[in-house]
């Protein structure tokens, strides 16, 4: 009985898919939506392709925001305290996007209201960072510490913003190619696709993404966070095979 | 030809890594030293995580330090029983040390202290070292009378005389106090844990000055003793902190075996005066590179640390 129901409501879906499909105002996917880590990366490339309903006026916007998985970051200042630089400040913040890169057709800050860009953390500058609960910075500090987030992750490659780098064919095809540098985190990623006219979303469609680590460096980096002491003990073993194996090899050589 | 390091986290050139891996090889065969003070800034210099390149060396010298000692073995030149009673302070010691570590790691200043250690011990070390073979290499082949030296005077204190648990060490012709072995190797493996290094330019000066060792007996026993500070070393930051590269630690090895042949075939061509000259100058030159770090206003005040999940 179960099946025959699940049968009938999966019938009844396909049954309106083509309708809705036809309405839809923005398609999008992924040319793969696995990246592997291999011994030789350096980096990768991905295409984000779809369409959209009709061909996008100066005032609409066509917004990707790639998303690496959240972590935690310690940002500490230096101060000269007896003559010496030394860290004097810290704070810890909680949550931030290890990885973000958001590209659009035109410019962020023209087409898309500000509040709008800050509900939907369109564009660098209104990503939320929110400190750890028993921070005792100042405001000022805590915010100084954000900019300063910005700026490094912008140097690492792990923070970007790009306009105009979508290609279209015709009106309604699009393609935006997503490049990873090879210092890339891994972990699970969203790609998210924001269709804006007239200042507003009109559609959106988020696309998982997975970045995991592939072939023996994966191995090694699983068997080192599963097996640690086995890890270190082969790690000592192998030096030691290594140091004694040689010794051997040049007295006879 | 590029390779991804999995602990690293970063593609690193190989040939670089082996050449480090030379470079640390041929200053440990010349001057008998582990390298350690040369190779953790040059790692952390191509772009290696420091808490990475720390660990990853510390593995490398269990390898590089092994070399050393089965040479010295041949020779007759490792007290093993002076290096078991150094030992027994060593272990203790690093084991402390890397508690001090983490502490000093949540408080943000652990940079500061290990600066702090490169320029106080290695500066003061290095500036002795660069004193004594300048005077040396001066008046050649006149040597003072032994009584009068420093090492003698230390010796022979009553300190010296009266300490507890004496104990026969006949390789090195003493009879000292355990106490002082033990002492020395608990501070050297305090260091040796906060600093990520071998230790053997602390270690090397205190047993000949405050144990008054035989020189020739010195690097052997000093290198003996490493092999077991840098294997546990190894094994607890693979425990508490995953850190250890084992690729890494692999290449740099194979690169600090073949440079370790030519190091010691160019040590033999040196006078000892000069060897340590050089040593004395390279040294104090990474002492003076870390003060200018504390005393010179940062290019970016401002640090960002991933913290571990």
């Amino acid at each position: 009985m179960k099946r025959l129901l699940s049968f009938l409501i999966s019938f009844l879906v396909y049954a309106l898919l083509p309708l809705s499909a036809n309405a839809q105002a923005l398609i999008a996917d992924l040319s793969s939506h696995i990246i592997a880590i291999e011994t030789d990366f350096h980096g990768a490339e991905l295409v984000l392709f779809g369409s959209i309903d009709q061909k996008l006026t100066p005032e609409d916007n066509l917004v990707f925001v790639v998303r690496g998985p959240a972590q935690n970051i310690i940002m500490r200042q230096k101060e000269q305290r007896h003559g010496i630089w030394m860290n004097t400040q810290q704070a810890i913040f909680e949550e931030i996007p290890s990885y973000y890169a958001a590209y659009s057709v035109h410019p962020l800050n023209d087409t898309v209201p500000p509040l709008l860009r800050q509900r939907n953390q369109l564009g660098l500058y209104t990503l939320d960072m929110p400190v750890a609960p028993n921070t005792t910075t100042t405001a000022a500090v805590s915010q100084q510490f954000r900019l300063e987030i910005l700026q490094k992750k912008q140097q690492d490659n792990l923070y970007s913003e790009k306009v105009g780098t979508t290609s279209f064919l015709g009106d309604k095809l699009f393609r935006v190619p997503l490049k990873f540098p090879e210092n890339v985190p891994i972990g699970r990623y969203t790609v998210d696709t924001f269709l804006l006219r007239k200042g507003e979303v009109v559609a959106a469609q988020t696309t998982p993404l997975h970045i995991s680590k592939d072939g023996i460096g994966a191995e090694v980096f699983l068997f080192a966070h599963r097996h640690t002491a086995l890890y270190g003990l082969l790690a000592v073993l192998l030096a030691v095979a290594v140091g004694w194996g040689s010794t051997t090899l040049f007295k006879k050589a | 030809m590029e390779l991804y390091f999995p602990i690293a986290e970063i593609s690193l050139n190989v040939i670089l890594v082996l050449l480090l891996g030379g470079v640390s090889g041929v200053a440990a065969g010349m001057f008998g030293i582990g390298g350690g003070f040369i190779l953790t800034p040059l790692l952390i210099f191509i772009g290696v995580p420091p808490a990475v390149a720390v660990a990853s060396q510390a593995n490398q010298m269990v390898g590089a330090s092994l070399v050393g000692t089965l040479t010295h073995w041949r020779r007759k030149n490792v007290d093993a029983k002076m290096g078991c009673v150094l030992l027994v302070g060593a272990l203790s010691g690093s084991y402390g040390g890397v508690l001090l570590f983490s502490h000093l790691q949540s408080l943000g200043q652990i940079d500061l202290v290990i600066s702090l250690c490169y320029i106080v011990f290695l500066g003061s070390i290095a500036l002795l070292m660069l004193l004594e073979s300048v005077k040396s290499l001066r008046r050649d082949n006149t040597p003072k009378p032994l009584n009068t030296s420093l090492k003698y005077r230390l010796h022979h204190s009553w300190l010296m005389r009266t300490l507890p648990f004496k104990m026969k060490f006949p390789q090195s012709k003493l009879y000292i106090s355990a106490l002082l072995p033990i002492v020395i190797g608990m501070l050297v493996g305090l260091l040796v844990a906060t600093m990520g290094i071998g230790g053997g330019f602390i270690m090397i000066p205190a047993m000949v000055y405050i144990l008054g060792m035989p020189g020739q007996m010195v690097i052997g026993t000093s290198l003996f003793q490493i092999i077991f500070t840098t294997a546990l070393t190894t094994l607890l930051q693979s425990i508490h902190n995953q850190t250890v590269d084992v690729m890494l630690a692999f290449l740099l090895l194979i690169g600090a075996v073949v440079g370790v042949q030519f190091g010691t075939k160019w040590g033999q061509k040196i006078k000892p005066e000069t060897a340590r000259l050089f040593l004395a100058v390279l040294a104090l030159g990474i002492a003076l590179k870390m003060a200018t770090g504390l005393l010179l206003e940062p290019e970016n005040p401002y640090t960002l640390e991933v913290i571990p999940q």
